[in-house]
């Protein structure tokens, strides 16, 4: 089987943008990731579009934008996950052969939902019940505090440093570009206990997209191009609590597949760009990503080790999903891209110092009876 | 095994708090704040529901619950909807 290369990567801006239609957010970053990787738009084989709610055809939607008909177009939905999907897609199709050249897209409108999310309250029984996600995580806090005592300030930490973070993104808009204090993330108004306002992601628009190569094309485009040497993709089991536990079971088995197929380890990875859209969720995900010993995860925070400077892995340079918002469709891919920059040293001011071996990492998707929909992890390096 | 499926568990109304946390701001519908909470059926499996009868009492993990069925929420079009929620229990 052949090696897949990231080759081109692009984000939208993301951020409020009510005005602006998701198919031209989608317009923008494909169009980009399209110029940034040098290919002849009309040498692309095949598209993966992920989303969650934004309808049917919505890969072709975009594509039709840029002049593009005709290709093989998958459109995929996974959640939270959907975007990691697409790009799994695409590289799949490489991998077999089907294709040399490829594109993966993913996009959400979440400012003006017109009613959107309601289906997933009425087909789910925890849903319907009033489990909104931040009481989801409000309840995973709870639960890693009380086993290893970590403490409120950790948690918000957490928020400190990807709103620091993104400061440093200008692909963020400026409205959330906002540095906030500890005090301030502990005392914003209560969403549900313990989580604050802003220990919540903000509510961002968005679309972004990376162009994947074989490895008999991609020197062609690029001399640094960057090689996936591990895309995984599960789904959640019935565990004894399932999303409400102090650890994340689809995560571990995801990262647990992708180091083996990698053949590294955590000890090997210098920056990530993880599933934060809560604080505790980033904590909980150090753990189960390897970079810390389970319950160690608040201390983790606590020395700074997560800090683009720090003595870990470098986590969310680009202000993750706090930072800068968590449009579903497009998060998994703008993951890619980040960690696309920050391999080949081209992230500007928030450039992980000697940053060769990058991981991504989503989970979402609220089922009854399951943990999560779908945990996807994507290894990169140089 | 019950066709149609791998796996069937016959469950009872009482169980105990994993976790829990006041909602502060539902969905439109919803009587916030609420807690919800997510309860270990005695015998085995797990659910998130809302609690009823919290107003006035101290709520722990731990602490044991009891079915009921109560008001979940209401729709735009004034159906009230019913469903699974517990209240606390003495041990």
């Amino acid at each position: 089987m052949t090696k897949v290369y990231v080759i081109g990567v692009a984000m939208s801006m993301f951020g409020p943008y009510p005005e602006v239609e998701v198919h031209d957010l989608g317009q923008e970053a494909a169009w980009k990731a399209i110029k940034s990787s040098g290919v002849d738009p009309r040498k692309l084989e095949v598209c993966f579009a992920g989303h969650a709610y934004q309808g049917p055809c919505f890969g072709q939607k975009i594509l039709v934008k840029l002049g593009l008909t005709g290709m093989p177009i998958f459109n995929v939905e996974n959640a939270c996950a959907s975007g990691s999907t697409a790009i799994l897609g695409v590289y799949s199709m490489i991998q077999a052969g089907r294709a040399d050249l490829g594109i993966a897209i993913g996009g959400e409108k979440l400012t003006t939902p017109s009613g959107g999310f309601l289906p997933i309250v009425a087909d789910d029984l925890d849903s319907s019940s009033g489990r909104v996600m931040p009481a989801a995580f409000a309840m995973i806090a709870r639960r890693h505090m009380e086993k290893y005592g970590t403490t409120a300030e950790q948690v918000a930490k957490v928020a400190v440093k990807n709103r620091k973070n993104v400061c440093l993104n200008l692909n963020v808009s400026e409205k959330y570009r906002t540095k906030v204090t500890l005090e301030e993330v502990l005392h914003s108004p209560v969403i549900a206990d313990p989580l604050t306002r802003l220990s919540c992601c903000p509510v961002s628009d968005g679309a972004a997209a990376v162009v994947l190569a074989s490895e008999k094309v991609a020197r062609q485009y690029t001399n640094k191009p960057v090689e996936i040497v591990a895309s995984v993709l599960n789904s959640g089991k019935r565990t004894k609590y399932g999303l409400i536990d102090y650890e994340s079971e689809i995560s571990i088995r995801a990262a647990k597949e992708a180091y083996e197929r990698a053949g590294i380890g955590p000890e090997d990875i210098d920056v990530c760009e993880l599933h934060d859209p809560f604080t505790i969720a980033e904590i909980v995900h150090y753990e189960d990503l390897g970079f810390c010993k389970p319950g160690e995860g608040g201390r983790y925070i606590d020395e700074g080790m997560s800090e683009i400077h720090g003595k870990g892995v470098a986590v969310s340079p680009s202000g993750g999903l706090l930072g800068r918002g968590h449009p579903l469709g497009a998060t998994g891919i703008a993951q890619v891209s980040e960690l696309f920059w920050q391999i080949r040293g081209e992230a500007g001011e928030r450039q992980v110092p000697n940053a060769k071996v990058g991981l991504a990492h989503v989970v979402g998707g609220g089922v009854t009876n399951l943990e999560s929909g779908a945990c996807s992890v994507h290894i990169l390096k140089m | 095994m019950k066709e149609g499926t791998l796996e069937t568990v016959e469950i009872r109304g009482r169980g105990r708090i994993v976790s829990f946390t006041q909602v502060m701001r539902g969905l439109p519908g919803y009587d916030s704040p609420y807690i919800l909470a997510c309860i270990e059926l005695d015998g085995g499996p797990s659910l998130i529901a809302q609690l009823e009868g919290w107003q006035g009492a101290t709520v722990k993990t731990h602490m044991p619950v009891e079915l009921v069925i109560g008001r979940i929420k209401q729709e735009k079009n004034g159906t009230v909807v019913i469903g699974p929620k517990f209240k606390p229990v003495a041990e």
